[in-house]
């Protein structure tokens, strides 16, 4: 059981995609994914009560390591200009729509938008946020999108239940003024990766 | 001149109704044609007298908002087991529905902000990748006319306006512009756009500059590139 749990770290280390128990199981052999998933929580927590800089968390379906969010502001220094950007608001909008409607054709993206969306769809196909999912079934059997595990993986969730829920539009009626200040943030905030303050409950 | 900012702002015509509905403090169930078709008109009005192309989104809103005060102005005769539809029906559930992903959109940005706090060991495929070594302005987005008046303005403003003026040829030329960026070019690949622009001390050049870009851009000789919005624009050669 010991050799288990070490093999299974040193294989979620060497990953550079998050593993899955299945995938654990199948490479490992005399293991199956149950037990697989219990080591998995064992190392977790240890990780957890060794109070290391980084943790195990699971995301996309499968277990990665990733550093405390204590740090970002000293890795960013390491990374400095090697990051990729953050999304701009047509893409966030584009990416939004096929998350909660997927699978969903580039008429209706439009639709919804108001705008053209052809710019910011070739940037998350790019960036491999979304993926063609086929055709429509519908004259000119248009091209339809659908999230990837790179989407999870790049808002930290690990499933698209995950998402946060949309709330009745009454709710977002009222939640304007949040939008609205969001926006003026969105303006000055620009690139800046420090100074995010929230701290989320690693789980 | 804070328009530049408003420009940059709306996202689409629905965006800017949406701002307008709330602007007005007015409920979106009942928008009061007339007063928000005005102000919609006047926006656009504006636009075109900043001599900017409107984009035909904007216009077809323009439209059906038109129709839908054209609607309301006239007599509607009332079935007695029906009642009549709204005009502002269609509109209004377009506009609810573009609110509710905006709403989505800012939430997926906080969970984009907070993931990116943390770091994966390994390699990701949505951070540095070979790709991009590559190809460095691989991320970067379109950049709109918007922009690009934008960049231009703030440079034109750093000219401090000469007290006097008398007439003189000047020796210079859009071509001769576009042969000096592209020459630029020739020895480094990229150059920015507030760089370039502040180096140049006269309205004219920098006028002929921006010229001679949009000639570039518009031969596909260049490509120009913004990482965000209000970011400084990059200048490129464009691939063969």
């Amino acid at each position: 059981m010991n050799d288990h749990k070490k093999t299974i770290e040193a294989l979620i280390f060497a990953s550079d995609f998050p593993l899955s128990e299945k995938k654990i199981a199948e490479i490992v052999g005399d293991l199956n994914e149950n037990d697989a998933g219990g080591i998995i929580k064992e190392i977790q927590q240890e990780f957890k009560e060794l109070d290391r800089g980084f943790l195990l968390e699971k995301v996309a379906g499968g277990y990665e390591f990733i550093t405390r969010k204590e740090y970002s502001g000293i890795i960013n220094r390491l990374m400095a200009g090697r990051r990729k950007n953050r999304l701009s608001r047509a893409a966030l909008e584009t990416l939004a729509l096929i998350a909660y409607n997927q699978p969903i054709t580039r008429v209706d993206i439009d639709k919804v938008r108001g705008v053209d969306s052809g710019g910011p769809l070739r940037t998350l196909l790019e960036r491999k946020l979304i993926s063609i999912a086929g055709r429509e079934k519908a004259p000119g059997r248009p091209l339809i999108y659908k999230t990837t595990d790179d989407f999870l993986r790049y808002l930290g969730l690990d499933s698209i239940d995950e998402l946060p829920k949309t709330e009745e539009i009454e709710d977002i009626l009222q939640n304007d003024k949040i939008s609205e200040e969001l926006e003026i943030e969105q303006l000055s905030v620009e690139s800046g990766d420090s100074g995010e303050e929230e701290v989320r409950q690693d789980n | 001149m804070s328009y530049q900012i408003k420009l940059n702002v709306f996202e689409g015509p629905y965006d800017l109704l949406l701002f307008l509905i709330r602007k007005g403090e007015v409920d979106i169930y009942d928008i009061p044609i007339a007063k928000i078709t005005k102000e919609y008109l006047e926006y656009i009005e504006f636009l075109k007298s900043l001599d900017l192309e409107i984009a035909g989104e904007f216009i077809v809103v323009a439209a059906t908002l038109m129709r839908i005060k054209a609607k309301m102005l006239l007599p509607v005769y009332i079935d007695d087991d029906e009642e009549a539809e709204d005009p502002r029906f269609e509109l209004v559930q377009n506009l609810l529905e573009y609110q509710r992903i905006k709403d989505a959109s800012f939430r997926l940005q906080e969970l984009e902000t907070e993931r990116r706090n943390c770091f994966p060991r390994g390699k990701e495929t949505v951070f540095d990748s070979e790709a991009e070594e590559e190809d460095d302005d691989y991320y970067l987005e379109q950049v709109s006319v918007y922009e690009l008046i934008r960049a231009f303005n703030a440079v034109i403003k750093k000219d401090p306006e000469k007290s006097f003026h008398y007439i003189e040829p000047w020796p210079f030329t859009i071509e001769e512009q576009m042969d000096k960026i592209l020459k630029k070019l020739d020895e480094t690949d990229k150059i920015s756009f507030n760089d370039h622009f502040v180096k140049l001390n006269e309205t004219i050049v920098i006028v002929l500059n921006f010229l001679a870009l949009l000639e570039l851009v518009n031969k596909r000789i260049i490509r120009i590139g913004q990482a965000q919005p209000f970011h400084d624009i990059w200048i490129y050669k464009a691939k063969k």
